[in-house]
């Protein structure tokens, strides 16, 4: 069971001291088959994140023990992370993580909160544009706040979901803005761009991963924290039009269970770490997929998503999503 | 002309040996996944897609587009055979294929399965390749209040299903737009109905309802009474199961309406195969010969669902291809893939890689054309399998529901309710309170509320919205039509009589 040499170090606690540590001969390692929990269904993005990190521990020989993704869709997110949860204390059971996950969890007062689970690291963040249609008239942010200002309520913005990373980049800019826009919820951003390039709604916030055709669609403004690559690199974010509230980054990263021990955060994180600077990793999957590469460890991610916790709690407050 | 050449050119790059081989596993497994309950294409796609990316892109993507298709013809077999419909579409396919399954005719309906879904596929693939562009910019101009009136439509419809007592049929339609409401919707945000239950909260799965409501009833049923095992177990023989000259030509007309109309449907945002293959049964119940006789086991309905589900999954290719918007969730899976390729959907799709869209749309052909001689080598096969006994086959066919629930969603609480809903159809059955009309508003009316909500979310709430689309007014205009028909052929009888005598 647990590797008494270790009993010891635990007392230290820091994540990222042990961190150090790791690599050596004689720190924690897998001792059976571990189970990574994906909360949502096989082929969406969580599990597409969780297959590529697979193959890329797999490629690169960092974890002699096989790997087993387990997909437990359901409740937004909710049944995979009750089910890791339960396993309180495992160091053989991690999960994806993600900034929508985290939302859902708040907007449905979830039994399982960020508070319950324990953060491994974090890979990759995604961050959402606002566009027009390419042959819109409007050009720019002050165009589209101005017609708004005229006539409150008749510039419709479309987005994916409801009380998601969507809405929230909505709840941001209708707040921010000072203008009163009006927020159309769609199945997905397949039928956002269906309606806004139909004409049926005004502009759409989609995120960065989403690739949205810069010939089919004009980015008006990135809610990025700097200027974003090509083809997105002439989109000014909000910050630089003066709009600093504006601005979300949204994770992907991983937890474990509750209690897990601290000599296993320390493997993971250190894995996590590895498949980082991989290049599988960052030509097969964070290029592939538009993202924007990083790596936080166990410690950093944690402060990180409470963080985004509160602001994602303050937002949805602010638009009447939760009380 | 230009656009055959593009396809000859298509042609020559994907007929190859690897590729053919490639073609014909895709379709066997895809025939394989879609005739086991609970797994339908977008699994299939998205655990096959990793496998693929070792290969060649062309073989890669020719290898799932012909596991696209054989997944579309595997669906229509547990439907006809065991009345658990594979995936959603095909709730449509059992409502004919299994009454004749118990009429003993299963050879003839899985025939009829077959060819329709290969005529629908073809006419779907054919109009794809010539106006896919042109398809796509029609599906642009359905927004959140066409889709709600075309819902509409769809709905009203159910009216024909109700059976012999409206009031029964009725109240089960009720309960499905009942169950339909359960889970956080996305008009409001708001958890409705869920008990407090995390299992609720992304509302009833779909797939383990119907296997509960027509496959496990089924179970109980056989259980309780012997006698109408009878009809199943009767020995045919493959020559009986061939459809013969005037069969054939009965079913040719009706795959090509079907096609036509499943094609155009599935072409629009959000619409999808259901509601493809369910618009083409509606059409054939008013326009077919045999209309009045559906649902009490004719190769017609077969037909009308099968080319009318096969035809939309073609058709969910052209925004996909022509806009870079996936009209499916098996389109979304096979968007990632041509990303991981490198190639970049959109409007430059076909200028910036031409042999890809090419040999795409020609592994589409391809993969119709192996799916269907695939699907024809296995009918003797599942022929055969009928003739188990029934005291082998009812605990399998029990064994295939609980598996087939569970993997939905890896989850023991869709088994339970698999169980409950059986248990609840078993009684529906034998009070004769019609099933059909309950999932298929469970189907429809969440669309309905979504995309009504959006409408008036767009219009300030305000209902002009409807009206002032031509769209919208003139599919709700034919929706007003046949809600009064019925009353004003009643109250002229006269009119009727005249119509007959000319």
């Amino acid at each position: 069971m647990t590797n008494m040499k270790w009993v010891g170090k635990t007392a230290l606690s820091g994540a990222l001291c042990l961190a150090a540590f790791s690599g050596s001969a004689s720190a924690w390692e897998p001792e059976r088959n571990v189970e990574f929990i994906v909360p949502y269904s096989a082929g969406g993005g969580s599990d597409i994140n969780a297959r590529m990190l697979v193959e890329a521990i797999r490629q690169n020989d960092l974890v002699d023990q096989t790997i087993l993704v387990n997909n437990r869709p359901g409740g937004s997110g909710a049944v995979g992370n009750s089910f890791t949860f339960n396993k309180s204390g495992d160091a053989h059971t991690i999960m994806t993580f993600n900034g929508g996950q985290m939302m859902s969890m708040v907007t449905n007062d979830a039994d399982v909160q960020l508070e319950d689970l324990t953060p491994l690291g974090t890979l990759a963040l995604d961050t959402l544009l606002l566009g027009v249609a390419a042959d819109s008239d409007i050009e720019n942010i002050d165009e589209l706040v101005e017609q708004a200002k005229q006539d409150p309520g008749s510039i419709t913005i479309g987005g994916a979901g409801r009380g998601g990373e969507d809405h929230l980049a909505f709840a941001m800019l209708n707040s921010s803005l000072g203008a009163d826009f009006q927020y159309v919820p769609f199945g997905g951003t397949g039928e956002v761009t269906s309606a806004l390039l139909g004409g049926h709604i005004d502009a759409a916030v989609f995120k960065l991963g989403s690739r949205m055709d810069p010939t089919q669609v004009r980015s008006l403004a990135a809610l990025a924290e700097e200027r974003l690559e090509a083809p997105y690199d002439d989109v000014p974010t909000f910050a630089e039009l003066g709009y600093e509230d504006i601005q979300l980054m949204i994770f992907r990263g991983y937890a474990g269970p509750p209690d897990m021990p601290a000599e296993a955060v320390a493997f993971w994180e250190d894995v996590l770490e590895k498949v980082s600077e991989s290049e599988q990793w960052t030509s097969g999957y964070i290029e592939q997929n538009n993202l924007i590469g990083t790596f936080m460890d166990a410690e950093e991610s944690a402060e990180f998503y409470s963080n985004e916790k509160e602001r994602y709690t303050e937002k949805f407050k602010e638009v009447g999503i939760i009380e | 002309m230009d656009i055959l050449q593009s396809l000859l050119l298509g042609f020559a790059t994907s007929l190859t040996v690897p590729n053919l081989f490639a073609a014909l596993i895709g379709a066997s497994l895809g025939i394989m996944i879609g005739a086991i309950p609970g797994l339908g294409s977008v699994t299939g796609v998205a655990l096959l897609l990793p496998l693929t990316f070792q290969m060649d892109p062309i073989t890669g993507i020719i290898m799932l587009g012909a596991l696209y298709y054989g997944c579309m013809y595997g669906g229509s077999y547990s439907a006809i055979m065991l009345n658990i419909p594979g995936d959603a579409p095909a709730v449509v396919t059992a409502l004919d294929g299994y009454p004749l399954s118990k009429k003993g005719e299963a050879g003839k309906a899985l025939f009829t399965a077959n060819i329709s879904s290969f005529i629908g596929g073809t006419i779907g693939i054919v109009m794809l390749t010539f106006m896919g562009a042109a398809l796509a910019k029609i599906g642009l101009m359905f927004g959140p209040a066409e889709v709600a009136a075309l819902v509409v439509l769809a709905l009203c419809s159910i009216g024909w299903l109700l059976g012999d007592s409206p009031k029964k049929g009725l109240i089960s339609t009720f309960v499905g737009i009942m169950l339909s409401m359960v889970g956080i919707g996305l008009a409001f945000g708001q958890p409705r109905f869920t008990f407090d239950s995390m299992y609720l909260l992304n509302g009833i799965s779909f797939i383990p309802l119907v296997i509960g409501m027509f496959g496990f009833s089924q179970v109980l049923e056989m259980m309780v009474n012997r006698v109408d095992a009878a009809g199943l177990m009767k020995k045919i023989g493959l020559r009986e199961s061939l459809l013969n000259r005037s069969e054939v030509s009965r079913i040719i007309p009706v795959s090509i309406r079907s096609g036509v109309l499943g094609n155009l449907v599935g072409i629009l945002p959000g619409a999808g195969a259901t509601t493809g293959s369910f618009l083409a049964y509606v059409l054939e119940r008013k326009v077919g010969r045999k209309g009045d006789e559906l649902g009490s086991g004719k190769i017609e309905g077969v037909a009308a669902s099968e080319a009318g589900n096969n035809a939309a999954a073609a058709g969910s290719f052209a925004p996909l291809l022509s806009l870079g918007i996936p009209g499916s969730g098996t389109a979304a899976v096979l968007l990632g893939g041509l990303m991981m390729w490198g190639v970049q959907p959109g409007p430059m799709l076909f200028q910036n890689s031409p042999d890809f869209v090419w040999g795409l749309i020609s592994s589409m052909y391809l993969g119709n054309v192996m799916a269907v001689l695939a699907a024809l080598a296995i009918i003797p096969f599942l022929v055969k399998l009928l003739r188990v006994p029934p005291a082998f086959m009812i605990p399998v066919i029990a064994v295939v529901c609980v598996v087939g629930a569970y993997s939905v969603n890896n989850s023991m609480f869709d088994v339970w309710f698999m169980l409950g809903a059986g248990v609840m159809a078993y009684f529906m059955n034998v009070a004769k309170y019609p099933v059909a009309p309950l999932l298929l508003a469970f189907v429809l009316t969440p669309r309905l509320e979504t995309s009504l909500r959006q409408a008036l979310d767009i219009s300030r709430g305000d209902f002009s919205i409807f009206f002032n689309s031509p769209i919208a007014s003139t599919l709700l205009g034919i929706t007003a039509l046949f809600v009064v028909f019925p009353f004003v052929r009643k109250l002229f009888p006269s009119l009727k009589r005249k119509a007959i005598k000319k």
